[in-house]
């Protein structure tokens, strides 16, 4: 979720919170290892335009070319899975007849 | 407006410092702007939109996540990667100081081995439960009595199936030791074997692996003919053959069917027991004659207490109902484990293991201080990688892992030094020690070795690590400047040889003390002369030696035989071999009012045959020995040593006088020397000897004196033997002196196990004033050169350094001793009579490491004293 939300063009934690929902305790951890796995690079926001803003400069996140591949293949993976009928409750839409 | 209030924003930032403690130094900075950047951002967020997507309230909760995302940070530090890179790192810094690290390694290979050894003995002997399931259901009972002296005396038989019928907290089974004369196949041989009770096997719950137990009507007279056999007796005598069972042996002549084969390795109280026959009561056996060891499993969930608290009870109705026998009689339940590894081996244990710690604190104490010294000879670099931005705790990390590096090479080399010190521990225990077999190098020993490692690399690698990392960053960077840790550390590395020569001078005392003891035992004048005698045994089964004239035309048949054999100069034997055990008489002086039982006089006595005296070189004092004319239709007669004499008669002549027994009376021909017949720490002990002419016994000890090695005729005696009748077998063929090695192993593993502890500890606490001294004197060098040029003559510099060596060298003897004093208390079980305070070891212990310490100081002096003034100045 936080790389499909990186490369939806979120480019800081509190963006990635904001467009998946997840926790802060889970996505600045997450960022981190992406970045270690090779999938995110991260780099500091121009200190003059933060200055500007009068604000700290922002740690932005990209999403890399090995994060794209992994992305598809992901996104691929999870659309392959079958719906699947949860508590004996039968969506309509899968319902039979 | 409580959720734009500034309060929030700055128990925000108050949480996100806190964690950032978590994160790792080099990452901190960086860390910390990060998430300032996002709170800033998100407060503003806040501020500024009037419907924010995240309420205010939840900034306590994301900041929260801050402490998630430090801890992930903090455990990124310690992957496998990072850990793997410092391993490599350590190894490669090695290369720097390899015989610093080669002594650090030996030294805890020293220390670790020995533990493991140790362990490895303490485990089976302390920890592990009994091989026998739910073995801490098992105790034993025995009979007490205040009044005589009893605490742990065997049961009587009627007592026994009294106990056993009326306990509901005990199922208890009953064995006596029995050996036999095997007559089975080509070869007689003397087998060990118990008489049990029927239900013994099924208290143990172990069952035969082949056939069955006994049953109950085989306890009845006439219906035991039936043996169980151990799997080794199996394997020997019937090649291991299913077949075996239904077959017909031959014990003492008397032919017994075998009924079952016990699974390999069962064994109880003692090992090499060979075969089991069922007890008999015959309802006349004597309520006072106790000759029966127990083993109970609790019933029904029953505890201890209530089986202490029923058995008792039951003595108690014992002693009511049967005062003549058992008056004052009570009862006492050990557990099984308490039984088998009494006090003596729990004292020795905890001794033991106290000494190897002992050991393990010199080799620690020792790497501490030799990697204290290495890690002081690297302050610039430790320096550099702070001044580069490593944290402290990636520091300490680093110099950990070397520590620990080095610890796991000594644990790997001390696994070598384990299986050495296993294999000399297993060769100095007597035959007679309960599950020898099972000490080695097993898993649990591996994994106490891994874990003593690992605590021994943190022990010694953390006052190092800690020390080098607080030192200051700027002056060893500086050329040729003082380094940080100097003297703060200076003064730990002597407190840590002063300590280490402390614990080297209590094992040493303990183990002098202990090896005089041994020696005691070993040398003491037992009365008798070891040297030059031949012992072996042999019994004369009833069946075919059902008359008493049989066995003694037998015995005296062999007698003329062996002392007809070349090299032989006297001959006799004996009931029972000084120092294999005791058996007590009943007696009184006619004339002396003792009218009650209770009061009855016991000693101690032996049954010999002519030539014992002479064979063991025990002088006469008074009167006669006992001759080959006493015979059973002469006068009944006996010898007593001089105790007993003093004990009856003082001054007066014993010789004429008379004593009564069970059998009658005996008149006392002779006095002989004391001997030390029961044991060193028994001492002289009142002795009646009779004659086996009068009182024939079937089985004996023969003693052979001769003029040449008493092993150069042992085949010829057996021969004798055999030429008499091919169906005895002799056992027990030994020299004296071996004899009393074997009966007196146990008592000797203390001291030759602290004797080589001591011999480590010593070499460890001289290496380490050694090696703190040449540390001492390579840091100096420049002072020594200032001293020598401004005119210190060599002799000086010599003193100078001498002299911290005494110093520490004494602090240490002199807090050692303190220690010594408390400690050597608990040894004395183990010293046979040497004091505990002997202030001769003491001496010779505290001259000794004063001495080995001076002399460990004087190399590194000398070499001070070669100190090149120019050459030690050009570095200022």
């Amino acid at each position: 979720m936080v790389l499909h939300a990186l490369a939806r063009g979120c480019l800081y934690g509190f963006d990635i919170i904001e467009a998946t929902g997840l926790t802060s305790g889970t996505i600045y951890p997450a960022l981190d290892k992406l970045e270690r796995l090779g999938y995110a690079r991260s780099e500091w926001e121009d200190g003059r335009i933060a200055q500007r803003e009068r604000r700290p400069a922002r740690r932005y996140f990209t999403i890399t070319d090995a994060g794209r591949d992994y992305l598809v293949t992901a996104m691929e993976r999870y659309r392959s899975l079958a719906p699947v009928d949860i508590g004996g409750t039968v969506h309509p839409k899968h319902s039979p007849g | 407006m409580t959720t734009r209030s500034p309060l929030r924003y700055r128990l925000s930032a108050a949480l996100i410092r806190l964690a950032a403690w978590f994160v790792p130094k080099e990452r901190r900075a960086m860390w910390r702007r990060q998430w300032d950047a996002e709170l800033t951002h998100r407060w503003h967020v806040n501020r500024w939109q009037s419907c924010a997507p995240v309420g205010a309230g939840h900034l306590i909760l994301w900041s929260l996540g801050a402490f998630a995302h430090a801890w992930y940070l903090f455990r990124t530090e310690f992957t496998m990667d990072s850990i793997w890179q410092d391993v490599r790192f350590a190894f490669r810094s090695f290369r720097t100081g390899p015989g610093l690290i080669a002594v650090a390694v030996g030294s805890l290979a020293l220390g670790i081995g020995a533990n493991s050894s140790v362990f490895s003995v303490v485990d089976v002997f302390m920890l592990r439960p009994l091989p026998y399931p739910e073995a801490h259901e098992l105790a034993s009972v025995y009979s007490t009595n205040q009044e005589r002296g009893w605490t742990s005396l065997e049961l009587s038989a009627p007592d026994f199936r009294d106990l056993r019928d009326r306990s509901r907290t005990l199922d208890l089974a009953a064995q006596d030791d029995a050996t036999y004369n095997l007559s089975e196949g080509d070869e007689p041989e003397r087998i060990q074997g118990k008489r049990v009770s029927w239900n013994f096997f099924r208290v143990l719950e172990v069952q035969p692996s082949l056939g069955r137990a006994f049953l109950p009507e085989e306890e009845t007279v006439g219906q035991g003919n039936v043996v169980i056999l151990s799997d080794g007796l199996w394997h020997r005598r019937f090649g291991a053959d299913p077949s075996a069972l239904g077959r017909s042996v031959t014990l003492d002549g008397e032919t017994h069917s075998v009924v079952g084969v016990m699974p390999p390795k069962f064994w109880f109280e003692e090992p090499g027991n060979d075969l089991w026959t069922p007890l008999s009561f015959t309802g006349e056996q004597a309520r006072n004659g106790h000759y029966l060891e127990t083993v109970g499993r609790l019933l029904n969930g029953s505890t201890l207490e209530q089986a202490r608290a029923e058995v008792a009870q039951i003595a108690e109705a014992l002693a009511d109902a049967f005062p003549e026998t058992s008056a004052g009689n009570g009862a006492r339940v050990l557990t099984l484990h308490e039984e088998f590894f009494d006090e003596g081996f729990k004292a020795g244990s905890l001794i033991a293991t106290v000494a190897v710690a002992f050991v393990l604190l010199i080799a620690c104490a020792n790497v501490a201080n030799l990697m204290m010294a290495r890690a002081a000879g690297r302050e610039r670099e430790v320096a550099l990688r702070g001044a580069l931005g490593a944290g402290r705790l990636r520091i300490v990390r680093q110099l950990m892992t070397e520590a620990v590096m080095v610890a796991l090479m000594g644990g790997g080399l001390g696994l070598l030094v384990a299986v050495a010190g296993i294999r000399g521990l297993v060769s100095i225990m007597p035959p007679s020690f309960p599950r020898v077999d099972e000490i080695g190098l097993d898993g649990r020993v591996l994994l106490f070795t891994a874990m003593v490692s690992l605590a021994t690399g943190i022990v010694f690698g953390l006052a190092p690590a800690l020390q080098t990392s607080r030192a200051n960053l700027i002056a060893p960077l500086k050329e040729g400047g003082r380094t940080g840790t100097g003297a703060r550390g200076g003064r730990l590395r002597k407190a840590l040889v002063a300590a280490e020569v402390s614990l080297a001078l209590v094992l040493l005392v303990s183990s002098t003390l202990l090896v005089q003891g041994f020696l005691r035992i070993r040398t003491t004048d037992r009365g008798f002369n070891r040297e030059n005698v031949l012992t072996f045994r042999f019994a004369l089964p009833e069946k075919a030696y059902p008359e008493d004239e049989q066995v003694v035309a037998f015995q005296d048949r062999l007698m003329s035989k062996v002392r007809a054999v070349p090299g032989v100069v006297a001959a006799g034997a004996t009931s029972i071999l000084p120092m294999w055990g005791g058996s007590g008489t009943w007696y009184s002086i006619p004339g002396e009012d003792r009218p009650d039982e209770a009061g009855r006089l016991g000693t101690s006595y032996r049954v010999l045959l002519p030539g014992f005296f002479e064979t063991m070189q025990i002088p006469l004092v008074a009167g006669r020995v006992m001759e080959n004319e006493d015979r059973s239709d002469g006068p009944a007669i006996i010898v007593i040593n001089e105790v007993m004499a003093e004990r009856h008669w003082g001054d007066t002549d014993p010789i004429g006088q008379q004593i009564e027994f069970a059998s009658g009376r005996r008149e006392i021909v002779g006095v002989v020397k004391n001997t030390l017949e029961l044991g060193v720490e028994t001492g002289v002990v009142p002795m009646i000897y009779f004659s086996a002419l009068q009182s024939t016994r079937r089985s004996l000890a023969w003693v052979v004196r001769t003029t040449t090695a008493p092993e150069m005729i042992a085949d010829a005696v057996q021969r004798e033997v055999a030429a008499l009748d091919p169906n005895v077998p002799v056992y027990r063929v030994m020299t004296m002196d071996e004899h009393l090695k074997d009966v007196t192993g146990g008592d000797t593993v203390m001291a030759k196990m602290m004797a080589a502890m001591a011999v480590i500890a010593l070499l460890l606490a001289v290496g380490g004033v050694y090696g703190v001294m040449a540390y001492s004197v390579s840091q100096r060098t420049q002072e020594m050169g200032i001293r020598m040029a401004l005119g210190a003559q060599r002799k000086n510099v010599l003193s100078l350094v001498v002299r911290q060596g005494t110093v520490l060298a004494l602090i240490g003897v002199v807090v050692g001793t303190g220690i010594a004093l408390g400690v050597t208390r608990g040894l004395s079980r183990f010293l046979f009579g040497v004091s505990p305070f002997d202030p001769a070891a003491f001496g010779v212990v505290a001259v000794t490491l004063l001495v080995s310490g001076i002399a460990a100081t004087y190399l590194p002096a000398r070499r001070a004293t070669r100190v090149d003034p120019v050459t030690a100045l050009r570095v200022e």
